[in-house]
């Protein structure tokens, strides 16, 4: 049981529907738990069981349909999720909007983001003009020079190639080993070695393990199933 | 290797009966024909032509055998270890004489005279659970509804603690087991009656009957919510703790399990020859 203090997310009753016809369909729901400031979270399902959607939930870019999500710590927007960029801004553009809004020094952030997503002269271009993986690079670039306190992180083997994912790897898991993480990922290596209790997502219902390798036994069954 | 064994099984009648024994052998017994012995174990090993039993009833020597306070689980594996092994000397023509009696007429000894009474006290709680041997020592059948209590559910990592409304939810894994309740040699049959919720899951179980590495298995996947009832029959040669165990053999996500009632019975010894596992 984490302190209030140690407490950086706490969620509550969640629920997310969707509608389906007529009908409401349950994604997840009755969900409650709490996150540490340096808490790890693998959060695990089978594809279409609403990972994705939580994270998104979670990262603020959808509402619930129930519930409360209450933040005491800085989360970034979920990682590899480019949605959120002005398509016909540039990235150049982009970056200085972000460093506004989060009141970060320009220069300081464009060094550091042009350093880390290695976008070089295609950062003067529209971003709508970016690859879906040039895209993830710029977010994710962004997302480590803000320096947030929790990452949320959707499927980080869907982010550029495997040097690139090293790289990711080394800022996001040995950099800032004292951050907290919430990680969707199919890949149960890096799960089990990274994280502490993991969340599975499956027909309508989400129960949170403070094993994770029970929780990895019981996701690897499901999905054989 | 004494001729007779005379056991003074746990009663409140016994500290009496020992010391007129030892003070009538003292000058009867010079070749060690006869031993004299509140050891049930001792007397349940000889190899002694004529063993005696001096008991009051069940109850009390299921109170007064284990170190352990009466109505625990500890206390409940020892005293049914100490009634087992006198319901099979019984089955295999021990002689029993009536502890409560002032005076008994022993074999090799004649008659002796009870040297002081004590008063019983009562058990409780997992009492009813050694039903089965309140009959001795004229009891021919035995049977016991063992309830939901009697039996150790897992919590975590630990054999003991869980509650007996079992999330089925985790790993493959040991759901409950014991009592550890000791029976005799004879066939011994388990009705189980549980109920499942199955919470939409396929779920897979393994239910065991028997004792130390000799079980009558069951394997069966409940798909749809409601109560069950599970038959096995399975032998036992000596005295030997009983098992029930339930297992779950896939790691699953959801689920919730409750034993309801356990009956156990004794066959007739004309069915000792009937099968091991009874569907």
């Amino acid at each position: 049981m984490l302190g209030k203090i140690d407490v950086g997310l706490r969620v509550v009753d969640l629920e997310k529907s969707y509608q389906s016809g007529h009908a409401e369909r349950p994604l997840f729901g009755n969900l409650s738990f709490d996150l540490g400031r340096r808490g790890r979270l693998a959060i695990l399902g089978r594809n279409g069981q609403g990972k994705s959607t939580l994270i998104k939930v979670l990262g603020g870019v959808l509402h619930p349909s129930a519930g409360r999500v209450h933040w005491s710590m800085s989360s970034s927007w979920p990682i590899g999720f480019g949605g959120a960029f002005q398509g016909s801004l540039s990235g150049l553009d982009n970056i200085r909007f972000l460093s506004r809004l989060y009141n970060r020094d320009y220069a300081t952030m464009l060094e550091q983001v042009d350093d880390f997503a290695e976008l070089g002269t295609a950062l003067t271009r529209p971003v709508k003009h970016y690859s879906s993986g040039m895209r993830a690079r710029l977010a994710f670039g962004l997302s480590l020079a803000i320096e947030f306190d929790c990452y949320l992180i959707d499927e980080l083997v869907s982010v550029g190639d495997a040097r690139f994912q090293q790289k990711c790897n080394e800022e996001l898991f040995e950099r800032r080993a004292n951050r907290a993480f919430m990680m969707a990922s199919h890949d149960m290596r890096m799960i089990s070695s990274l994280c502490d209790q993991a969340l599975i997502i499956e027909g309508g219902r989400a129960k949170l393990f403070d094993d994770i390798g029970e929780a990895v036994e019981i996701y690897s069954w499901l999905k054989a199933a | 290797m004494s001729d007779i064994v005379i056991c003074i099984a746990p009663s409140a009648e016994a500290p009496g009966w020992a010391r007129a024994l030892m003070s009538a052998i003292g000058p009867v017994d010079l070749a060690g024909r006869v031993l004299v012995t509140e050891s049930l174990s001792e007397a349940y090993e000889s190899d002694a032509a004529t063993r005696v039993l001096v008991m009051s009833s069940p109850a009390a020597l299921a109170t007064r055998s284990s170190q352990f306070p009466p109505g625990g689980l500890h206390w409940l594996v020892q005293a049914s270890k100490s009634l087992a092994m006198t319901a099979e000397m019984i089955n295999s023509g021990a002689v029993v004489l009536d502890a409560a009696a002032a005076k008994l007429d022993f074999p090799g000894l004649g008659e002796v005279v009870r040297s002081d009474l004590e008063l019983d006290i009562q058990v409780d709680h997992h009492a009813a659970s050694l039903g089965l041997y309140e009959g001795l020592p004229n009891s021919a059948r035995f049977g016991v509804n063992w309830s939901q209590d009697v039996f150790s559910y897992l919590l975590g990592e630990r054999l003991t603690g869980g509650s007996p409304e079992v999330d089925i939810t985790g790993r493959a894994r040991m759901l409950l087991h014991g009592p550890y309740i000791h029976l005799f040699n004879g066939q011994w049959r388990v009705k189980l009656k549980f109920e499942v919720n199955t919470e939409g899951l396929a779920i897979p179980l393994v239910v065991e009957w028997g004792h130390g590495g000799e079980f009558a298995l069951q394997e069966v996947t409940i798909s749809r919510s409601g109560v069950y009832e599970l038959e096995m029959t399975q032998g036992w040669r000596n005295v030997a703790p009983a098992q029930v165990r339930i297992q779950v053999i896939r790691p699953s996500f959801g689920g919730r399990l409750r034993v309801l009632d356990c009956r156990v019975d004794r066959l007739p010894d004309a069915d000792l020859d009937s099968g091991e596992k009874r569907g």
